[in-house]
């Protein structure tokens, strides 16, 4: 079996806190797989180590085959990423930005002024082709992002928060998108908030809960209560494992 | 504990000054009512009450950038009408800083005025009160003028360009007038703005408070207590006026929002393919790559504000050193003649107008320095890129500079020519290389619309081996072969300098990758503001 994403005993700490501990993941190529897990859990600083922007504690891991340590150039080559928070640069046009990214990843100049040119219809930023991203708006920048990360065709593509501040029209346009990536072979790496967006998209899922893996594996067989629990919807899964006693506490004293 | 050692000192300068300034106004005060005449008076109390209506309505402009006291767009989100709004900026602005630096001085000048010198108190007192509201009231409306008008960013920045250029100006206006004063006489000044403007300007500047007020007391010290009265109500008109368009502006426009986001796309950036950027991108001798860094590089330095400023600036430090400076040399020094010295030390003060850029290279990349790190690309060729970016900068600022001078001072002899340009190269190629190890281990983000991008503290201190340096062996090249008559070993050993250089950045250039990836964390942490 191919693995696009693979990782063993993956831990990385911030001082004394441990971000993530023992993570081992391995997710099969072409999978449209989600990431989960409450707000801290880990799922940012996984996507950070998985694309080189922070370096492992301890452990490894292997994008379709290549060291994000040891060969970080070789799989950097092949990914895509959609950071959390906007990693523009914010003094660059939408098109300019676009260029850098395609002739960093060594395309030709011709194939990047055509898709940047159908990427920027297609999220609805043509006719702000000549503005600076500083002024763009949060929307605009997370679809500049997601045209920055699809435009050299990467083999594993990463999504940190993807439909975070982008309205329903190009949510849609988005997803239609991802779909059509996956069938084309491409591994999603997804971490969403929306729960319902995950489950339409996603075919499998890992939940991690204090930066440690809770469940992992087929969505439809975590729903069926291949573990330990059973669930109708990824929301219940979700809080049945990371919402623990809190749920209780869902009340306001004052308004009793 | 540092900041409240900084503001405690700052207070105590601001005592001072104060202090200084009311005592020196009401000095002028006490002899212009001591004499009793109508011009004296007049003259004494136009200075005075010019003074503080400067203090008060321009210096928060300047000392605040425009910014006032509450900034009201952040109190939307509580339950106040536009009204109140504009109310508690309008208070803010009673204690303000500035504010408070010059109510002591009125209360000195008044105290002068009606204890010492006999003037009406009562009658004293209502006026600077009605003057000390409507200044009040003024300084606030125009605080958010500016920040009206300062909305958009470009505007923003084109203020700051414009600010940093008239600074640099008026600073060089001592040397200019002094230099055209030995010319034409101490007159030629006076007599350069024709009589008709500054009668025009006498009687524009009748109608501003510090004037009505001034004439008000003026009628009321020499006892024509009437018609004083009458002329300090325009006081009250212009207070309300002030409230008026203070208070139109806070409600129809101030708190629409940022217009920057809604900026129409033919005020930003230029076409994609127009700037000098493409024109790297087309240098198909460097990889790819390394050409786009270079292209991103180079965007952001002639879109920044220090960037911009340097290439504007340029001719106008030409002409100085040219004519002014070049006037106050003998013939020859260090056997070099006037032309030849000025124009190796012209290029290699030049050089150092793109050092910040260097020694604190990742200042202006925000997140986006994230985009480096999620490349494929060997660090050593983000490093190679940003150089190129930043060389071809200075080779503009070169140019420009060769250009002025030539045209200021004619064609250098081919010695300084040759010379200078090559202590030009060299400079720049040493500061790049000590740059690309400093700008990773110690860099601090700065504003790409500020005037300022300065390294941290230690690394100035770093970089001040590299500028004395460079003065003893650049300078010592060109001097020390002129002293002994050999004027072409000067530039025969820059050449061998710069080819030093070469050898040692290339070799350099994958431990400065090194570094750059090794600091990739604490880059990525420190630059996210």
């Amino acid at each position: 079996m191919d693995f696009a994403i693979e990782t063993s005993s993956l831990r990385r700490e911030f001082g004394e806190v441990v971000a993530v501990d023992k993570l081992d993941l391995a997710v099969e190529t072409g999978t449209f797989f989600g990431f989960l897990g409450p707000n801290g859990a880990g799922k940012s600083t996984t996507i950070k180590v998985l694309t080189g922007l922070l370096g492992p504690s301890s452990g490894s891991a292997r994008i379709l085959g290549h060291d994000v340590v040891a060969d970080s150039v070789a799989a950097k080559k092949v990914i895509g990423v959609v950071p959390e928070e906007s990693a523009l640069f914010e003094r660059l046009t939408g098109p300019e930005y676009l260029r850098f990214v395609g002739r960093m990843y060594g395309m030709a100049r011709a194939m990047i002024d055509a898709r940047s040119a159908e990427l920027l219809e297609l999220m609805g930023l043509q006719d702000d082709t000549r503005k600076l991203i500083v002024d763009y708006s949060h929307g605009m920048r997370k679809k500049l992002s997601i045209s920055a990360a699809v435009i050299h065709e990467p083999r594993v593509l990463f999504l940190d928060e993807p439909f975070e501040g982008i309205d329903a029209v190009s949510s849609q346009l988005v997803r239609s998108v991802l779909n059509q990536l996956v069938t084309t072979g491409v591994t999603i790496f997804l971490t969403s908030h929306i729960l319902e967006i995950v489950e339409k998209l996603c075919t499998h899922v890992a939940i991690i809960h204090q930066g440690q893996l809770v469940a992992d594996g087929p969505l439809d067989l975590l729903r069926a209560g291949e573990g330990s629990f059973e669930a109708k919807t990824l929301e219940q899964l979700f809080l049945s494992l990371v919402g623990g006693d809190r749920l209780e506490q869902g009340r306001l004293s004052w308004l009793e | 504990m540092a900041d409240t050692a900084v503001a405690f000192i700052l207070a105590v300068i601001a005592t001072v000054l104060s202090g200084a300034l009311a005592f020196a106004l009401s000095v002028i005060t006490h002899v212009g009512l001591r004499d009793s005449t109508e011009d004296a008076v007049h003259v004494a109390l136009l200075v005075v009450f010019w003074m503080l209506g400067f203090l008060a309505v321009v210096m928060p402009v300047f000392f605040g950038f425009g910014r006032p006291q509450v900034p009201l767009r952040r109190l939307l989100v509580f339950p106040f009408s536009h009204w109140n709004l504009y109310r508690i900026s309008l208070a803010s602005s009673f204690v303000s800083g500035v504010n408070l630096f010059w109510y002591p001085v009125l209360v000195a000048v008044s105290l002068v005025a009606c204890v010492v010198d006999g003037a009406p108190p009562v009658y004293w007192l209502v006026a600077v009160v009605l003057f000390t509201v409507c200044l009040v009231v003024w300084c606030n409306t125009v605080l958010i003028i500016v920040q009206w008008v300062l909305q958009k960013r470009s505007a923003r920045e084109l203020a700051a360009l414009v600010g940093l250029i008239l600074v640099v100006v008026v600073s060089m206006l001592p040397a200019l007038y002094q230099e055209k004063a030995e010319e034409r006489g101490q007159e030629w000044f006076g007599d350069l703005i024709p009589k008709p403007v500054t009668s025009a300007v006498g009687r524009m500047a009748a109608v501003f408070p510090p004037s009505i007020v001034a004439r008000g007391l003026e009628s009321a010290v020499l006892g024509e207590t009437g018609a004083g009265i009458t002329t300090l109500l325009w006081l009250v008109l212009w207070t309300v006026g002030g409230v008026v368009i203070g208070y139109g502006i806070v409600r129809r426009n101030l708190l629409e929002g940022d217009r920057s986001t809604h900026a129409h796309p033919s005020a930003a950036a230029p076409a994609a393919g127009s700037t000098p950027g493409w024109t790297i991108e087309r240098l198909t001798i460097l990889p790819a790559e390394v050409r786009a860094v270079a292209a991103k590089e180079l965007r952001y330095l002639l879109r920044s504000t220090t960037g911009k400023f340097n290439v504007v600036i340029m001719p106008v430090f030409v002409i100085v050193m040219a004519l002014v400076i070049a006037r106050d040399l003998d013939r020859s020094f260090l056997g070099l003649d006037r032309v030849s010295l000025v124009f190796v030390g012209l290029m290699i003060y030049a050089s150092m107008f793109s050092n910040n850029f260097l020694f604190n290279a990742y200042a202006w990349e925000g997140a986006g320095v994230q985009s480096f790190f999620l490349s494929p690309v060997e660090p050593e060729r983000i490093v190679f890129g940003k150089n190129v970016g930043v060389w071809i900068y200075n080779i503009i600022l070169g140019v420009e500079g060769v250009v002025c001078f030539v045209l200021i001072s004619g064609v250098p002899p081919a010695t300084a020519l040759i010379g200078g340009c090559l202590a030009f190269v060299a400079s720049i190629l040493s500061a790049t290389i000590v740059g690309n190890f400093l700008s990773p281990v110690m860099p601090v983000p700065r504003d790409i619309s500020s005037i300022t991008n300065s390294p941290s503290q230690t690394a100035v201190l770093a970089t001040f081996g590299v500028l004395i340096g460079n003065a003893l062996v650049i300078g010592g090249s060109m001097a020390i072969p002129a002293l002994l008559g050999a004027k072409w070993l000067g530039p025969l050993i820059l050449a061998l300098l710069v080819a030093a250089e070469i050898v040692l950045y290339v070799v350099m250039l994958r431990s400065a990758g090194k570094i750059l990836d090794s600091r990739r964390e604490s880059l990525i942490e420190a630059l996210q503001i």
